[in-house]
Formats: C-alpha cells, sequence, structure tokens
C-alpha cells in the first residue's frame, strides 16, 4: 500500500497545476470471534485508504481496501474503486466507480453508508458498506431540464472482494433519465432502463415520477415504476408533505409487486422510521419489495422553547400467497431541554411484528445530556421493551452511561441484556457488557478502543439496513483525514 | 503552482445541488463573503435538528459580518420527503440543500452527523465540528466570531 501511495504521491505532486489532493483513511483491528463460535479468539485488520485529487474540473480516485486475518480464505488486497470526474455548469461525467439514485430509488439505489464495515455471517470476510456502479454515465443540467444517461454493473454487496469482480458484478444495466420543470415548481420525469443479470434475457424497466406543489404549502411526489418483462411487477411510490406554522407533515404511500431488480439494484422506500434507539432500530421492520403495501405519517411539532414533539404511524402489509402479515407501529418521542444546557429525550413505541413472530411490542426509554462541569457532560440512558412470542414473553433491557470531556474524549459503558429465546436458553438471560472510549487529538483524526461483547442484529444506518454480527473481545478502530 | 494541502487548508470544491423549493443552486453563488458554514445532517439524526435551530441563530447573528450557513441534507430515498416539512417546522432561514448520495460529504471523508465545516472566502477548511449536545453552540459562535475578526 505504501509503496503505491508514493507512487502516485509523486505523479500527482510533479504535475504542474493547482490541484489538491486528499483523502481519508479506516483501519480497524480486532481481537475476539463471535462468542458462540468454536474457534479460538485471533487478529484480523481491516483497511481502507481512500484518495481523491481534484485539478480544475476535473476529479479522481482511487479507493485500497484490504483484510487480514489468519483464514487465507477470508483475506484480501484489493484495488476497490478508481474514477475520474468531469463537472461543469452543465455538465456531470463520471467513469469508474459512482454512485447514482434514480427518483426515490424505486428503479436504482446505489449508497455508501459512512464508517460501516460490513461482515457476512456466511464469509466471515469484512469490506466497506456500500453499494456502487463500474461504469459511465454523463448527465447534461438544462436551466430547466436535465437529461442522463448511464451504462455499468452494479455491486452485490453481500459478496466480499475475496470473490471474482464478474461474481460480484451480476447485473448490466443501461439506464437513461430526464427531467423536466414544465411550469413554476412542478416537474415530470421518467427513465427507461434495460437489466441483464447474469448473462441472462434483458428485463425491461421504466419509471414515471411527477412533483410539486399541492395546495396551501403542500407538496406531492408520485413515481411508478414497472418491470415490463415479468407479470405483475411494478412499484408504486407517493408522498404529501408540508408545513402548517411549527408543525411538519409528512404522509406516504407504498405498494410493491415483485420489484426485486437484478440482486437487488434498486431499493424503493420502505416507510418504516429509521429510530435511532438502541432497541428501536434493532427492530425496523425491513421492507420487502417482492410484495409490501402499506403507508407511514410523519408528525414533528417544535415548540417555541425549542422543544420537539414527534409522531409516527406505519403500516406494511406483506403478502406470501394466502399468508398476510401485517406490521403496525406507532411511536410518540418528547425532546426537550431542562436547563440551557441539559438535554433530554423519552419515546413510547408499540408495534405488532407477525413476521418476526413479536405481538404486543411496548418499547420505552430516555436519554438524558448532563454537563458536570463546564469540560465535563455524563449521558445516562435506560430502554426496555417487552414482546410476545409464541405466548410467552420477551424482554430486552439497555442501560448506557456516557462520559464526555470537552470534544476530545468521549466514553460509553453499555450493558445489553435479553431473555430472547432466539439467543439463550428458556427462561434464562444473556447479558452483553461493553466499554468503548473514543479519542480525538485533531479534527482530522480519531482512535477509538472496544472491550467487551457486543449485542448483533439488525442495524439501519442512513436509511439502509443491514445484519451486524456478534463480537467478544477487543477492537480498535483509526481514522484519519488528510 | 500546486498547491498540495492537508485538511487543514483543504479547500471545498465548487458544487451544484438541489434545494427544498426544487432549484439546482451553486456553492459558489451562496457561499459567504467572508465565512460559509456547511452543516451535513439528515432528518434522522436528532442532534442535528436540535443544532439546526441553533445554527439558525448564529446565521442571524453574523450575516451581516458576511457569513452564510448552508445545510446539506443527506437524506436518501427513505427519509428525503420529511427534510422541506422538518425545515420549516425549524423554522430554519439559512440554505437547505438535498444531496441523496450524500456525494459531497463522502468526498471528503466526513463520517459524523452532524457535521460542521466552517470555509473561508476561498473555500478553504477552517475548522470542522463533528456531533451536537447542547452548549456546543457557544463554542461554534465563538470560533465563528473568532475568524471573523
Amino acid at each position: 500500500v505504501i509503496r503505491i501511495v508514493i507512487a502516485l504521491l509523486s505523479v500527482l505532486l510533479a504535475l504542474p497545476a493547482e490541484a489538491q489532493l486528499s483523502g481519508n483513511q479506516l483501519a480497524e483491528i480486532q481481537f475476539g470471534k463471535l462468542p458462540n463460535e468454536a474457534a479460538d479468539p485471533f487478529v484480523s485488520l481491516y483497511d481502507r485508504l481512500v484518495t481523491n485529487y481534484f485539478v480544475g474540473d476535473w476529479q479522481a480516485g482511487l479507493t485500497l481496501e484490504t483484510f487480514t486475518s489468519p483464514f487465507d480464505d477470508r483475506s484480501y488486497f484489493a484495488l476497490s474503486q478508481g474514477y475520474v470526474r468531469y463537472q461543469s455548469d452543465r455538465w456531470k461525467v463520471k467513469a469508474g466507480n459512482l454512485y447514482e439514485t434514480i427518483g426515490r430509488g424505486l428503479l436504482l439505489r446505489s449508497f455508501e453508508v459512512q464508517g460501516a464495515i460490513l461482515e457476512d455471517i456466511g464469509f466471515r470476510s469484512r469490506n466497506y458498506f456500500h453499494k456502487d456502479i463500474l461504469g459511465l454515465s454523463a448527465q447534461y443540467q438544462g436551466d430547466r431540464w436535465d437529461v442522463q444517461l448511464l451504462a455499468g454493473q452494479v455491486l452485490n454487496n453481500v459478496l466480499p472482494p475475496t470473490f471474482d469482480r464478474t461474481d460480484r458484478r451480476p447485473d448490466d444495466l443501461y439506464l437513461a433519465d430526464a427531467n423536466v420543470r414544465y411550469y413554476k415548481k412542478h416537474s415530470i420525469g421518467g427513465s427507461l432502463a434495460s437489466l441483464d443479470t447474469d448473462g441472462s434475457d434483458a428485463q425491461s424497466l421504466s419509471s414515471l415520477r411527477i412533483k410539486g406543489p399541492f395546495f396551501l404549502d403542500l407538496n406531492y411526489h408520485v413515481e411508478w415504476a414497472r418491470n415490463w418483462t415479468l407479470d405483475n411487477s411494478s412499484a408504486i411510490y407517493t408522498n404529501v408533505s408540508g408545513a402548517f406554522g411549527d408543525l411538519g407533515v409528512n404522509i406516504e404511500y407504498k405498494r410493491y409487486r415483485n420489484f426485486i431488480l437484478g440482486t437487488g439494484i434498486n431499493e424503493p422506500p420502505a416507510l418504516i422510521k429509521q429510530h435511532t434507539y438502541r432497541v428501536l432500530n434493532r427492530s425496523t421492520h425491513v421492507s420487502n419489495p417482492a410484495s409490501e403495501e402499506g403507508y407511514q405519517i410523519d408528525v414533528f411539532y417544535t415548540f417555541e422553547n425549542g422543544a420537539t414533539l414527534s409522531g409516527n404511524h406505519a403500516v406494511a402489509i406483506n403478502r406470501f400467497g394466502t399468508l398476510n402479515f401485517t406490521f403496525s407501529e406507532y411511536f410518540v418521542e418528547w425532546s426537550s431541554t431542562l436547563t440551557e444546557s441539559t438535554d433530554y429525550k423519552v419515546f413510547i413505541d408499540w408495534a405488532q411484528d407477525p413476521l418476526k413472530g413479536e405481538s404486543d411490542r411496548i418499547s420505552i426509554g430516555t436519554y438524558w445530556s448532563l454537563p458536570i462541569s463546564s469540560t465535563l457532560r455524563i449521558g445516562p440512558e435506560v430502554e426496555y421493551q417487552r414482546f410476545s412470542r409464541d405466548g410467552s414473553g420477551v424482554d430486552n433491557q439497555v442501560y448506557a452511561l456516557g462520559l464526555k470531556i470537552k470534544s476530545k474524549w468521549t466514553a460509553t459503558i453499555l450493558w445489553e441484556s435479553t431473555s430472547d429465546p432466539f439467543l439463550v436458553d428458556e427462561g434464562s438471560r444473556r447479558h452483553y457488557l461493553g466499554g468503548t472510549v473514543r479519542f480525538r487529538p485533531t479534527y482530522q483524526s480519531s482512535l477509538q478502543l472496544f472491550v467487551g461483547e457486543r449485542r448483533g442484529g439488525p442495524a439501519c444506518s442512513g436509511g439502509i439496513c443491514y445484519e451486524i454480527l456478534d463480537f467478544r473481545g477487543v477492537e480498535g478502530r483509526w481514522t484519519q483525514r488528510f | 503552482m500546486l498547491s498540495y494541502t492537508t485538511a487543514y487548508s483543504q479547500k471545498m470544491r465548487d458544487f451544484t445541488l438541489t434545494n427544498v423549493n426544487g432549484d439546482k443552486v451553486k456553492l459558489s453563488d451562496i457561499q459567504g463573503e467572508r465565512l460559509t458554514v456547511v452543516d451535513f445532517w439528515a432528518t434522522w439524526c436528532k442532534p442535528c435538528t436540535k443544532a439546526m435551530p441553533k445554527l439558525d441563530k448564529i446565521h442571524k447573528d453574523y450575516k451581516d459580518q458576511g457569513l452564510s450557513v448552508i445545510g446539506i441534507s443527506c437524506d436518501g430515498p427513505r427519509s428525503a420527503a420529511k427534510v422541506g416539512p422538518m425545515v420549516q417546522s425549524l423554522d430554519i432561514d439559512y440554505h437547505i440543500l438535498s444531496d441523496i448520495d450524500c456525494e459531497v460529504m463522502n468526498t471528503y471523508g466526513y463520517q459524523a452527523f452532524p457535521t460542521l465545516v466552517v470555509l473561508d472566502e476561498k473555500r478553504k477548511v477552517k475548522w470542522v465540528h463533528e456531533g451536537f449536545i447542547s452548549g456546543d453552540e457557544k463554542e461554534i459562535g465563538d470560533r465563528i466570531a473568532e475568524l471573523l475578526k
């Protein structure tokens, strides 16, 4: 890595132009194992180095990614991304690895979840959590219209870089997209696409979307997509949103039928609130574009003193043959300040989740941030969740205490406890205790150390849900921007 | 001549994004005459929405001295519809732009929400602040006042 970086720097620094080289580095070392696996604890190292080079309207970059462990089949060293980009007032042209989302993601959604490392239980390798496209994209932006052409191979990010490129990028996509702002703030757009997965017959896709102001202060967005090659394969998403004084409202509706494209190049909006509270984040209903219909109502009110009251209600119906599973959730949160610098939040959530076999799931919790002195703050956090599965009561508990010294040091002790029979023998409990210390010597770098046991499970970040594995051991993480 | 830069003097490149009204907006057209605060945020991030009214006050206090505040929402398709109503509910006056792929934030390797990046008139990075808890507005306001001196 060092040789390549030095060679790259030598070339770039020799260029006689006003230019900028920047980048970032993420390294994570682990000593430990999955708590339930028979293997002895082992050391593994993940490292990702991103470099970006800017000159005039041009930008280029390379990403190196490596994972080293005692197991050869999990380890790799890869030049995982490379790109060249040109951007002017009118043109945006990208070649190489790129990210593009069309509309609300019914046809195409690529993403990068900052700082997240993915480890699949089947492969046990570790790689950065992102879904990009390897190809070419050209976009022209007029005053009231834009047009885009894209051709590329979409990453199936479940497979780590230990697999060949052809295995990891089985979806060949060709797409044309255009948008026109036809009257004031009203616009209409559409896409035509062809998708070829693993050399099979190409599928013909299209989408149409309209958006604009409604009446009063409301706005609407309607998007419809269709796979013309398969029977009964379509997706509809619509929303109406706006504000009445300090009250903000957002109402969304979805209907997805047989609409998983390729290995999953799209991600229609889930219309399920992404919670930051630990018990709720882990319980998030994951949308299934194969068959899902539902709606979400989101309201939030800001009081004169800055306090906010938020409410959310979501319904999602999954149909499998003659079976219907209806997920529903009600969530209320109050967030306020007691004194000038004492914050607190309280939430309550009630849900029915028949797909997970969880009924009458109630979750409550509170989080505080209290000043002890001008440089020291503490943050106690308590969450409790209880539901019924097959007639038995199950509970999850979270207790955390955070400590923050200026902006440089933070420390958190987290204790989780569960009686979930999926994780422990009936009638017993399992505990997870871990501590994290984070030090930020400068705003470009941070060092983090975790010791203990971490509970895995589903996690949602940046609107994307994925699976985190349990871990017991020691983990150090270093991030650096330059 | 080439100016090899570190994050201390890293320059944020010009970019064009869409605002909450659907208009395309260029950074160079709305940046401050002397300082620009770029705030990367998302509707699902509580500290972000906590910070925004405080940033709005800082913006009002210093805009006459050449400060501009620009909020860049990194909400993806899942929560993009909430950006407009949340900004109205919070009564935010400064520019709010939408970056559904979070391309600008990812380009510079920022990983926390919210991340505040303070730029000078040449868009060179002068200061970065990650996260937000009550009381941080004093540190942010003090640093901006110092940079405006």
